[in-house]
This record gives C-alpha cells, structure tokens and sequence, in this order.
C-alpha cells in the first residue's frame, strides 16, 4: 500500500430542523459515503426520540401520558420511563426550577416564538401553574402514573 | 396536568445519537441540537474540539472559545428564541412557580460541561432558585465594662455580645472577677459567661418534611427557630513565679442545652437511607489549660501551653503550642509558633453509610471524628514609636500567616492583619 492511498480522514456535516430545532451533525470519516449513512443513521435515531416524545401528535408516548393523567397508569418504554426519573431526579436537585409538568403552560400561556404581543396577566399565569409539580408523577415498575 | 420534554429532550436525542454513533465506529463529531451539543474524538487536524460562544449583540462573531472534546455543552441563551412585548424581551426559559418567563436582564449565553448540561443551562437562566441563604453576612458588636480599685487589687468587669448571621443569632453576657495580690504576683479570676442563641431549623432539599418551608428569603414562613443556651465558668490563675518565668492555669466547665445538631447534615447509614443529623440536647465540656511564659534574655520570649479537653460525647484532646517571641528591635518582633492538636472521636462519629439506621444519634461531621491538626506559622508584630507610617492614632499592626493541616484532608494558609488604633 502506497501512503496516497491512506485517506485522511476529513470532516462531513448536515443540517436540518428536527424536534423543532436546528440539528446539526457533523462527522469524521476518511469515507465520504459512509459518512454520509452515518448521519442518516444518527437522524433516524433522533427521529425515533422525537416520535417518543413530541407533544405534537396524539400517539406519542408523552401525549398518552397526558391524555390519561389523573385517570389511569400507561406503559411507556423503558427508555422513557428513564427519562422520566432522571427529569424527576433533576426536579428534586433543582428545588423544581427544571420541571417536565410544564406541559399546561407550554402552548397556550407561552409560545417559543416572536409572534407573542402581549403577556399573559399574573392572574392567568399563577392560575394555570397551579398544576405544575414534578411530585405529581407517580412512577412505578408497571408504567407512569398521574395523579 | 400535562409533562413535555421541552428542557431535557433535543439534549438527549443529541446523546442518544452520539452513542449510536460511536458504538458505530464513527472516531470523531458533534451532534448540535440548537445549541445543546456533545462531542467526540478530535478534529481533523488532532486538536480538541472547540465551541465559540456567540456574542449576544453581535450573533455572527464569536464571544469566547472553550475546549470541548469528549464533552455535552449546553448554550441556553435568550437573545435566540424570545418574544417582544412592550419593548421588552422575554426569554424561551418559564418560572414554573409563577408562569413568568424572565424578561432579558443581562444578556448572556451560559454554558455547562457535563453529560446531561443542556439543563442546567436552562436552569441556570430561571435564576430564582432558591437556596438556603442567597447572601450571609454576620454583625457582632459587643459592649465591655470593667472598673478597677487599685487599693484592693479588685477589677469587676461585665460585658454583653450580639451576633447575627442568615441563620444563626446570638445574644451573650459575662461578669468576671479578678483579685491580684498586694506584690503584684498572683492573680485569681473567675468569668462566668452565658450564650441563648437561637438557630434557624435549615434542612437539606430532600429531607425536608413535606410543607416544611425551604427558609430562603421570602419562603421562611412556618420555619421551626430552636434554642441553643451554653453556660460557663472559668477559673484561672496566674503566678510570676521569678523575674524570668510566669506560669498560668485556667478550668472552664461547660454545658450547652438545646438544638446542638446541625440539621442541614445529611447522615447517610448502611443501608442506604439518609437522615439530617441528630445529637443530644446537651453536652458537658471540661477544659483544663496550662500556660507558662518564660523571658530568655532581654529579647526572647518562649510560650508554651498544654491543653487538656474532655466531653460527655466521649471525645478527649491534647493540645500542646510553642511560640517564640524574638524583638528584633525595641518596635518590631517576629514570632514563629507551632501548635500540634489531637481528638478521639465522639461516639456519634461514623463516617459515610457507616450508621447503623437503628441509632438514635449519629453524625458524620469530621468535627466530631479522630483527628489531630498541626498549625505553625509566623507573625510579625510592629509598634513603631511615632505610630504605623508615621499615624500617630494608627499605633500598632501586626501581620501573621499560619498553615493549617488537618488529618482528614483539609489544609488552609491563613493571613490575619491586626490593626490597633488609639
């Protein structure tokens, strides 16, 4: 093998809006293609997460969550019940400063964009907080629980 | 109620594709989730990795540079994603105890560097969160009265103290008595003294009884106040033996009443369980001391001292300290000292997971374990004739510099400037 043959490896990137949000993936590789396919894998495995966990379409497992809070447990996938304790977790460490119950405020009080002209009044606010409290999820071996 | 993964999620996507990435045989790259975004291997050339900050005023051009090879980054700026009302900014991050979104105070983009940053970094911008003392500062006057009748040798004295801290206030009060015989060469004190403090009942985050207030500022509505009173007694005696030795003894008997745990310390027992630490209500002390000076020539002072302590928690200590005065001038003299101290351990003492939960008192403060300390150091004291640089009010100042090291890891250097004034 002659030293031209041996690729230095160079850097391979792509963007684009996944979970609403601006991803952008870059990778080494000597191997252009395979590069290439590497990024396309790493998306499906971000798509994957954003099917899990969207609130955005009804068959989520967050939103079947949220359709059944209060009324009975769901099974979710393990990887989402971990995600849900470690929120849980960062909850408790934060003294509730980081808090997944947000979900009530989310679209309807707040939206992440410009398009806002006036604020919600403190009344509204405070009312519709009154929900949020990382101690309401219930979580056991069997599935997620809201209460 | 309703959960979303708004502040945890593209985060863990970026992770879960770096894994998958790796585990892939992929050597080196970034996964950027808007900002959130973690790293592996190194670039192209072997350099590490680095991040550029942006400027929030001038977004294209870099603010600073931090090396982030093998590492999670979480940016959470509000100069990105924010609605304008008003004039007024207001960030992407919500309070979730008022529904509020911060409005844009100073601007900033934060920063983490661990596997899961991206949300302290939200985190970091709510900014309210509340610990147990966002500021501390302590006043401690203190008033002294003593009046002396030269004729019977008799000096009567009372003094009375406060002290303030975020959680902590103390009220004190002494009356002493001291006889000095008709040489001069004997003199025999008696100080009693008395403390009532009264502490603020601070427990960690998860121990904390449910409703229990968290007593920061503003949230100590309902928070227990527990006493602690210690009341003392000190005899002493002192004696100029010759013109070159002086020699001086002092007992203190001691107790102390009330709340002596600290509360906010975890104890963490065998079985994994933790509780806030607990410990009698009261405690008996006994000191004894010892000191003699001894005038070798005109210009060296040796001081010795022994120190003997024992407790009703079953801790025992040795102390012994040497300090040497030398006068290098009638203004100036330099004193080096050592001082070497040894405990025994309460029996409350057990280190990390060591408890047994059945106990019904324990702590894991290393205050209270076996230890021995040494201190040495060196102090320069100054008392020039016409006062410090020429002040004449400014009369005496005295600069000292001890190095302190402990048996259970803990070493400091301390520098203490004293300063009198007339």
């Amino acid at each position: 093998m002659v030293a031209s043959d041996v690729l230095e490896p160079t850097s391979h990137q792509r963007d684009l809006k996944l979970m609403g949000n601006r991803f952008e993936f870059t990778v080494m590789s000597a191997d252009k293609a395979w590069a290439e396919s590497q990024i396309d894998a790493a998306i499906a495995e971000v798509q994957r997460i954003e099917r899990l966990l969207t609130t955005f379409t009804e068959d989520s497992q967050t939103n079947q969550i949220n359709a059944q809070a209060g009324i009975c447990p769901v099974t979710v996938d393990k990887e989402v019940f971990d995600l849900i304790q470690r929120s849980l977790r960062i909850s408790v460490l934060t003294q509730g400063a980081f808090d997944i119950t947000y979900g009530s405020i989310d679209k309807s009080l707040w939206n992440f964009d410009t398009q806002m002209t006036a604020l919600p009044d403190l009344q509204t606010a405070k009312k519709m907080v009154r929900l949020i409290h990382y101690q309401n999820v219930l979580l056991d071996t069997e599935g997620v629980l809201f209460s | 109620m309703r959960i979303g993964f708004g502040g945890i999620g593209k985060g863990y996507a970026a992770e879960k594709a770096k894994q998958l990435l790796i585990q892939n045989g992929v050597e080196g790259g970034i996964v950027n989730a808007a900002g959130d975004l973690t790293t592996w291997g190194n670039q192209p050339d072997g350099s590490p990795w680095t991040i550029g900050i942006a400027d929030p005023d001038t977004k294209d051009y870099p603010f600073s540079y931090l090396n982030i090879s093998n590492m999670a980054v979480a940016t959470s700026g509000n100069y990105e994603k924010f609605a304008v009302i008003n004039g007024k900014h207001y960030s992407h991050t919500i309070d979730p105890k008022t529904g509020g979104r911060p409005p844009r105070g100073g601007q900033g983009s934060t920063s983490g560097a661990s596997s899961s940053s991206n949300i302290l970094s939200n985190i970091v911008s709510v900014g309210n969160i509340s610990s147990a003392s966002g500021y501390d500062k302590r006043y401690y006057p203190s008033v002294n009265w003593a009046m002396k009748n030269t004729e019977s040798g008799v000096t009567i004295g009372a003094n009375a103290s406060y002290s303030t801290e975020y959680d902590y206030e103390s009220k004190g009060g002494g009356l002493n008595f001291t006889k000095t015989t008709k040489d001069g060469s004997r003199e025999y004190g008696v100080k009693a003294s008395a403390f009532f403090d009264t502490w603020m009942v601070i427990y960690p985050v998860e121990l904390r009884p449910a409703g229990y207030p968290t007593g920061a500022q503003g949230r100590k509505n309902g928070i227990s106040y527990q006493p602690r009173n210690s009341f003392s007694v000190a005899f002493s005696l002192a004696q100029i033996v010759n013109r070159r030795l002086q020699v001086s003894a002092v007992i203190e008997p001691s107790y102390q009443e009330g709340l002596l745990a600290t509360k906010y310390q975890r104890v963490y027992f065998t079985e994994g369980s933790a509780k806030p630490e607990n410990l009698p209500s009261s405690r008996w002390k006994l000191p004894i001391g010892l000191r003699g000076s001894y005038f070798l020539g005109d210009r060296v002072i040796l001081r010795g001292g022994y120190r003997f302590y024992t407790d009703q928690w079953g801790i025992t200590a040795h102390t012994a300290n040497l300090e040497t005065a030398i006068k290098l001038s009638p203004f100036c003299s330099i004193s080096p000292f050592y001082r070497v101290y040894g405990q025994s351990a309460a029996k409350y003492f057990a280190p990390y997971k060591a408890h047994s939960a059945s106990e019904n008192y324990f702590t894991s403060d290393y205050d209270l374990s076996k230890l021995t300390t040494r201190t040495y150091g060196v102090g320069i004291r100054w008392i020039p004739e016409k006062g410090v640089w020429g002040m004449k009010q400014f009369y005496m100042m005295e600069l000292r510099y001890a190095h302190f090291s402990r048996s259970t890891d803990l070493t400091s250097d301390i520098v203490t400037v004293n300063m009198k004034f007339k």
